[in-house]
């Protein structure tokens, strides 16, 4: 069995993450720029995601590269989303960037499930969002909103 | 049962048909009752809660991470990029489509796209039912839809779906239920894996994983359909508590065949423990809801413990319901009733209606 090639990957903020090739292709971001970037493709940077949320998604590749099929894997996915509302918006911003689908999906749904039953202050408490609105702005949006009441 | 409007009639081709669960009690001559047993063609989401069912869905709590004061960490869910946003929101009904935009700026603005597509998936019902003073038109309701889906709303990939269904292009309508899946939504899963159903061969496999994920989302269609799929073992291994525990989910959903199919779970053992108590209050909850073999058979159970005014209204509803067997031990009891009484059970029956359900 010939030595796995592996990839770096560097973060914005510098960070510097080896990982096998397997892994790192489960990015089709990274696939498409090792496909088409050459020789010197064995270095890549990932500016868009900080060190902290690029070192959780490894983690989250590795495991579903290594171990599809294991009967673990819905756990896995469950506890790895169970974190920090910020960790949480990286996490779906990376999977974005880096176009790792399932991924974005499970942190997409996480958020998702959040709005649930929340009036809109609550959302803004929940992700800590600030209002920006100017009271014209949000009453011209109430205003266009009930006129979409369903009939 | 009533047929509200949002339900818009469909025909009911089936190659399905349930297990016919045997009854313990003397009944005539096996119904062949169409409505109970038969497999349902996928049917539209509602736009309204209906469908959600509120027992999943729970919004979180906010962790007690400490607030940073710090300006950039406003902007972190703020700057959710757009294609992530509409991702999000794919499934939203309208109200929190209208919560989601009103948190930000920034998210008002990306979440016009869906907002728009709201429009059109109001306008599509329209043309779909012919309602708000328009004329029942499929094509138009269909580009109405397809408008809506391609802004990203699930509600409008599923009601696409649909009118391709009833097109007869099966094809592109599963193709859409499978975009709508996809993205998360519980009625695309449930009508997907339904297709998969009806497919020829039928694919179990996949039907079971859609209806699963249908199911656990809380979608109570689906968890009545995947009940049904683990009931039969057809194809796939029989998992009779598994049945059971959806077919209570179901029920607890308000799926009315679900609470007739949860009662003979418990008479006869299957799933459940034997418990004749439960059997008889699901068999009731299914009868008072408007299941008509429900009405039959508590009208039977009410008769052998000497109600014999309640039992009457029951079978009288069953009878009216299309249960022939029903009428006859119905005329054997109202022989035995005084002529008062026998009206005032006709009276009963006349003002019953059934509790509102979820299907």
């Amino acid at each position: 069995m010939t030595s796995s090639k592996t990839i770096v990957l560097r973060s914005s903020d510098g960070a510097t993450f080896e990982v096998d090739e397997a892994v790192a292709l489960h990015s089709l971001m990274i696939k498409h720029r090792i496909e088409t970037g050459g020789a010197d493709s064995t270095t890549i940077d990932v500016p868009e995601v900080t060190g902290n949320t690029l070192s959780k998604v490894i983690e989250y590749c590795k495991k579903h590269v290594e171990a599809p099929n294991s009967d673990d894997l819905k756990s896995f996915d469950t506890d790895f989303v169970k974190v920090d509302q910020a960790v949480l918006c990286h996490l779906a911003k990376a999977s974005y960037y880096m176009n790792i689908k399932g991924l974005l999906d499970l942190s997409s749904k996480t958020i998702a499930d959040m709005f649930k039953g929340k009036t809109v202050e609550q959302i803004r408490e929940t992700f800590h969002i600030k209002n920006d609105f100017t009271p014209e702005e949000e009453e011209e949006l109430r205003k266009e909103n009930s006129w979409n009441l369903f009939v | 049962m009533a047929t509200d409007r949002t339900w818009p009639h469909r025909s009911e081709t089936s190659h399905f048909s349930t297990i016919p669960f045997p009854i313990q009690t003397p009944s005539p001559k096996p119904s062949n009752s169409t409505r109970n047993r038969q497999f349902q063609t996928p049917s539209p989401m509602t736009s309204s809660s209906s469908h959600r069912s509120n027992n999943r869905h729970h919004g979180a709590l906010t962790s007690s991470s400490s607030r940073r004061t710090d300006a950039s960490h406003y902007r972190d869910f703020a700057a959710l990029p757009n294609d992530v946003l509409t991702k999000i929101a794919a499934n939203f009904s309208l109200p929190n489509l209208q919560t989601a935009s009103l948190v930000c700026k920034a998210w008002r603005d990306g979440l016009r796209p869906l907002r728009e597509a709201m429009l059109f998936l109001r306008w599509g019902k329209r043309f779909k039912h012919g309602r708000g003073g328009v004329k029942v038109s499929l094509d138009k309701a269909l580009d109405s839809f397809l408008k809506g889906a391609a802004r990203g709303s699930t509600l409008a990939m599923v009601d696409a779906g649909l009118v391709y269904w009833e097109m007869g292009k099966k094809e592109e309508g599963v193709a859409l239920y499978r975009r709508a899946a996809e993205l998360g939504d519980p009625a695309g899963q449930c009508n997907l894996g339904i297709s998969y159903l009806q497919a020829e061969p039928p694919n179990v496999k996949e039907a079971v994983k859609w209806l699963y994920q249908a199911s656990v989302a809380g979608y109570v269609r689906g968890q009545y359909q995947l009940a049904l799929c683990l009931h039969r073992g057809i194809r796939t291994d029989q998992n009779l508590s598994e049945a059971a525990k959806w077919y209570l989910r179901a029920a607890g959903g308000g799926y009315v065949r679900a609470m007739y199919n949860v009662s003979l779970c418990y008479s006869l053992g299957k799933g459940f423990m034997q418990n004749h108590r439960q059997s008889r209050k699901w068999m009731k909850l299914a009868a008072d809801h408007g299941h008509n073999k429900a009405q039959f058979e508590h009208g039977l159970t009410l008769f052998s413990e000497g109600q014999m005014m309640k039992a009457v209204v029951y079978l009288e509803l069953a009878g009216r319901g299309g249960e022939t067997g029903a009428v006859h031990v119905k005329n054997v009891i109202l022989q035995q009733l005084s002529p008062s009484s026998r009206e005032r059970a006709l009276t009963l029956a006349d003002n019953w209606s059934a509790l509102p359900s979820s299907r």
